[in-house]
């Protein structure tokens, strides 16, 4: 099939459709569907341009389009729905301090050595990155289950997705920055702590790398080297965490997801808040499952590293999609959780 | 009558810029307004400002009656309103009488009492 027998792939298409569940018919029509126009219109226009021009036309229209729906998401919300947002990120803080505590105990504990703040200091990020994503799935299912709130749930939908995707940018940054440091730093800390306890001179020796402690750069280059080297075990688990680098930030939009398909069937239940933590806990139990899954297959070879590591949230995220599907959110009446049917327009 | 429409028209600064480049280039869209702005009005904001001011009732708007790729989008075009169009001119006239500045305009209501 030529170039020219191929259908058209319009852009906006999506963006068109994320606009229309999202906000009430009202905002989507009278602001983000012209700022779509602009974009359909723009990249249409930019098609001739030379390479470098037409890519730039498109990323300025992609990004004036989603500041909009920034824009909107702010000044076009009702004060339940703010209300709705506070809720939220009430529950989003609460069980990330929580899930953070409860992750730095066991390691101190064990640790048994002086400077236990210290210490602690350098193992937050390790915490943070698992309870990241889990508190996405937290909010999503705890922290939005008064009865008032249900019948809102196109501002819960809004809400949720605007804190994943902050909470995915969030992880990736501990991942890529703040992870591989701390990491090390933990481990310098607790070899002086060990030789000061043992009466010697903590020595300057800086300690060898794991995987989790290294960069991307210098994952990238033990992938090389093991490649060069046809040493195929240490490449495949060097980029295994190359990999959990982008793919532990995305669990976050993954668990997301789950928690917007899951919320409805929460709601239903007579007591939504016990309903929202126990299925909290199980699906965070079987995400842990389908993560250490993808690390043991890849560790005895059996899987290459791109599939163990990205394998849990893009199962989490196929098992959203068809309960969505299944139930439909949309077109339920709202007391069940569903969009419900678009509201009149405001003003 | 409504506790909304017993106050004053307001008209924001973005809002008169918008009304004052509709008037003076004629029905626009809205990326023809921001490039006429020469960086004023921003590309991220125009459609939040063109939808609030047409709520208000200062703009009116209908899909582009040109276009003809039926695939995407019309494009919106805008025209300032009738009311738009009084509160536009209420604001200049304000503007004519203010721009003298406060001392000169208490000396002439000492003048006049």
């Amino acid at each position: 099939m030529s170039s020219a027998d191929r259908p058209r792939r319009v852009p906006g298409l999506r963006l068109r459709a994320l606009a229309e569940t999202l906000f009430d018919q009202a905002t989507a029509h009278r602001i983000l569907l012209p700022a779509i126009a602009d974009l359909q219109h723009e990249v249409a226009e930019s098609k001739d341009a030379p390479g470098a021009a037409s890519v730039f036309a498109r990323c300025r229209s992609y990004a004036a389009v989603w500041r909009t729906f920034a824009v909107c998401i702010v000044t076009r919300s009702s004060p339940s729905q703010w209300s709705t947002w506070r809720q939220l990120l009430v529950g989003a803080v609460a069980v990330l301090v929580v899930l953070t505590a409860g992750l730095l105990y066991g390691p101190l504990t064990r640790t048994g050595l002086p400077n236990l703040e210290r210490l602690a200091v350098f193992l937050v990020p390790q915490a943070l990155a698992l309870s990241i994503p889990c508190s996405v799935l937290g909010a999503g299912l705890l922290g939005q289950w008064s009865p008032k709130q249900a019948g809102n749930p196109g501002a819960f939908v809004r809400g949720i997705l605007a804190y994943s995707i902050i909470a995915a940018a969030a992880s990736l940054i501990v991942m890529i920055f703040v992870l591989p440091a701390a990491n090390q730093e933990f481990r310098q800390q607790v070899q002086a702590g060990i030789q000061m306890k043992s009466g010697r001179v903590p020595s300057n020796l800086v300690m060898p790398k794991g995987y989790p402690e290294m960069t991307v750069g210098e994952l990238r280059e033990v992938r090389r080297r093991a490649t060069l080297q046809a040493r195929w075990p240490i490449g495949e688990q060097a980029s295994y965490y190359l990999h959990l680098k982008g793919a532990l930030p995305a669990a976050s939009l993954a668990l997301c997801l789950l928690a917007i398909a899951l919320a409805p069937w929460k709601r239903k239940q007579r007591f939504p808040g016990v309903a929202g933590l126990a299925l909290s806990i199980l699906t965070v139990f079987a995400y842990y499952l389908a993560f250490a899954g993808g690390r043991w297959l890849v560790f005895a070879m059996a899987a290459p590293a791109w599939l163990g590591a990205w394998a849990p949230p893009a199962l989490s995220s196929v098992v959203a999609m068809l309960i969505l599907w299944r139930g439909g959110l949309e077109g339920q009446p709202e007391a069940a959780g569903g969009l419900g049917p678009v509201p009149a327009p405001r003003g | 009558m409504s506790k909304a429409a017993s106050r004053p028209p307001t008209l924001s600064a973005k809002e008169y810029l918008v009304l004052e480049m509709l008037v003076a280039n004629g029905p626009s869209y809205g990326l023809q307004l921001v490039n006429a702005s020469s960086g004023r009005l921003k590309r991220g904001t125009v459609y939040v400002t063109l939808g609030r001011m047409e709520e208000k009732g200062y703009v009116e708007s209908e899909p582009d009656p040109d276009a003809a790729d039926h695939l995407v989008l019309p494009r919106r075009i805008y025209r300032p309103s009738g009311y738009g169009l009084k509160v536009f001119e209420a604001w200049q006239a304000m503007q004519r009488v203010l721009e003298w500045g406060p001392a000169h305009l208490s000396q002439q209501w000492e003048g006049s009492r």
